[in-house]
């Protein structure tokens, strides 16, 4: 592969910005290069279009708007409009092909085996059966402070409150998993706990002994944190060169 | 691929390679494919009224009309296989574009 | 295109000059004689020449800004959740308008035996044209808009677009999620069967033990400590009056600031 297409990198932000990712990336000059059969037919077509499109531009008096980050529209919109379109299909498809079921009518005197919300406040309902984390305190004679109920929907406070929060405790620029392992590793114990706790919920339909399934939903959630940490820390070395490659590429040392 | 491949060339395979114009490339791409489609799914349309849908007993199938739509489904089979062996100038097999 | 007519290949002597075998020459001769007269090649290459054109145009999204296709063109699609919430949404209030049409909250009673608004929902399902699919369409739009919110706030999470300047916006998606929660909720209690009842139950249960404004709460949102139509009459309310509202306008701040600042950058 040839490097001398750095030199065209501009870094002030006026060219296309774009450097290609490795070595092994053909650059958009050494594309350009494809002289055969449809490839170049293919390349022609661009290279037209893209001449007419930049004319365009010139003649009128079209602005690129100034946005802090990657514009919503039309760029990103253009794609998810596509895909939004293909979702909507999918909603009517399922729709249709998995039609609701009704239940008896609302009977007070008849309390239902089981008794659920529906599974997206799954993770909710199961907060509420925490009771045995609830403390008891010695002072008070071994009685507890609060109700267990009340105890659960203090759960849900503090689980949606921590979430409120942390764009307040992590700051900084990155982005990437890899670029901040414990956060990552906290998102994913989080991902896994609501599912933990979820199946908590309907511990009366889960195939497991209860005091078990209680205790994994603690455990399950601390030992993925702890491998999402591990494979993260271990694959951060290799990205970071990746990452220092190419910006090295971008702004060569003198 | 070379620019003085010409027609009939038989390089290395024994798959035979005719190269055409590109407008008629285009148009035998076309039209095969359209042929193919159209005769494959009619050929399937005829197998199901031949045999109600898959559900007929062996007895009651319509022999003649189930074999019209196998028939069917080869003659589309077979005229887009053909249209396979035709390229345009300077285009390689699709097997090895690249080089 | 241009009325001009075209320079045409001289077909013929072009196919003289080339060792075609009588196949060959038969399937190209039926070919060209059915591209002549159908044209449709023509019409073919012009919107060939509109898919380049356009694909030129197209201004480029942030994974090809950043070359991020070789490797992430698989997590796209992740990045269109947002959207696709609002379309799910979007899909859910066409259909639940549709749906209030014959829907009347009334008579709850819990005794067993059907109730007006379990009366109604069985017409919409039973009697009313495509009302099956209807109520079916909402059902399913509610369900995966609760799906894409969730993934959205783990996309937002994992790609780290949360992050300055955009904390404002988690905490808007917050509310919007738990508002997106408690839209579900009040719909799981509209048609007035089992699952609703005591899905209700549970909600008045857990207003109750609320420390301090508990029974408020209770009586605001329940309508009293037990179930009943005033009960029904408020989840109603809430599913198609209140809760439509707040939540349009929030979802439309929320994407007013993801618009004013743009999609978060992947560094």
């Amino acid at each position: 592969m040839s490097d001398n297409d750095t030199d065209d990198v501009r870094t002030d932000g006026s060219g296309t910005g774009i450097v290609s990712p490795d070595d092994e990336t053909p650059a958009w000059s050494e594309r350009k290069e494809r002289t055969q059969g449809l490839s170049r037919l293919t390349y022609e077509y661009f290279e037209r279009a893209r001449r007419e499109d930049q004319d365009l531009r010139q003649q009128s008096d079209y602005v690129e708007r100034d946005v802090l980050a990657f514009p919503a529209w039309p760029h990103e919109m253009m794609r998810n409009i596509a895909l939004t379109s293909f979702f909507v299909g999918m909603i009517l498809f399922v729709a249709a092909t998995l039609p609701p079921e009704m239940p008896n009518p609302a009977n007070s005197s008849v309390t239902p085996a089981i008794i659920l919300p529906d599974w997206y406040l799954y993770w909710s309902f199961g907060l509420l059966k925490l009771g045995p984390l609830n403390p008891d305190l010695s002072i008070l004679g071994g009685s507890k402070l609060m109700a267990d109920r009340t105890y659960g929907v203090l759960a849900n406070v503090v689980v949606v409150g921590f979430v409120a929060i942390v764009p307040f405790l992590n700051k900084g620029s990155a982005r990437r998993p890899v670029e901040q392992p414990f956060w990552a590793a906290v998102g994913m114990s989080g991902v896994i706990f609501s599912l933990t706790i979820a199946a908590l919920s309907i511990k009366n339909l889960a195939p497991i002994a209860p005091h078990l399934l209680f205790d994994l939903t603690f455990l399950v959630p601390i030992i993925s944190a702890t491998i999402t940490y591990a494979v993260l820390k271990t694959m951060r070395e290799g990205y970071m060169f990746d990452l220092n490659r190419r910006y090295y590429r971008l702004r060569p040392p003198k | 691929m070379t620019e003085d491949q010409s027609a009939g060339t038989e390089d290395g395979s024994d798959r035979r390679d005719v190269v055409v114009p590109l407008r008629v490339y285009k148009a035998v791409t076309v039209f095969s494919t359209l042929f193919a489609v159209v005769s494959v799914v009619a050929g399937f349309i005829l197998v199901d009224v031949a045999t109600q849908r898959a559900s007929a007993p062996a007895s009651e199938i319509d022999v003649p009309v189930g074999i019209a739509g196998i028939a069917c489904i080869l003659a589309g089979t077979v005229v887009y296989a053909f249209s396979t062996r035709f390229r345009t100038e300077e285009m390689g097999k699709s097997k090895d574009d690249a080089t | 295109m241009s009325l001009e007519r075209k320079d045409e290949h001289d077909h013929k002597g072009w196919m003289e000059s080339r060792e075609l075998t009588p196949v060959e020459s038969v399937y190209l001769t039926v070919l060209i004689w059915l591209d002549r007269r159908l044209r449709v090649v023509d019409y073919l290459e012009i919107l060939e020449d509109l898919y380049y054109k356009v694909n030129m145009q197209m201004p480029k999204s942030h994974t090809e800004q950043y070359n991020l296709d070789n490797k992430f063109w698989y997590w796209y699609p992740l990045y269109a959740l947002g959207s696709f919430s609002t379309v799910a949404y979007i899909v859910a209030a066409i259909s639940g308008a549709l749906l209030g049409f014959y829907y009347a909250p009334a008579a709850a009673a819990a005794d067993g035996s059907p109730t007006v608004a379990y009366d109604s929902v069985m017409l919409i399902m039973g009697q009313l044209n495509l009302g099956y699919f209807l109520r079916s369409v909402h059902r399913w739009a509610a369900q995966i808009m609760v799906a894409a919110v969730f993934l959205h706030m783990l996309r937002v999470y994992f790609t780290g677009a949360y992050k300055e300047p955009r904390e404002l916006n988690w905490l808007i998606g917050i509310v919007l999620i738990s508002l997106t929660l408690v839209f579900g909720y009040t719909g799981y209690l509209l048609p007035w069967s089992q699952l609703s009842f005591w899905a209700g139950q549970i909600g008045v249960e857990m207003s109750l033990s609320i420390p301090l404004i508990g029974e408020w709460v209770a009586q605001l949102m329940f309508g009293g400590f037990t179930l009943s139509q005033a009960t029904l009459q408020r989840m109603y309310i809430l599913h198609v009056f209140f809760l439509p509202f707040i939540t349009t306008a929030i979802i439309a701040v929320h994407i007013g600031i993801v618009w004013m600042q743009g999609i978060a950058e992947p560094h």
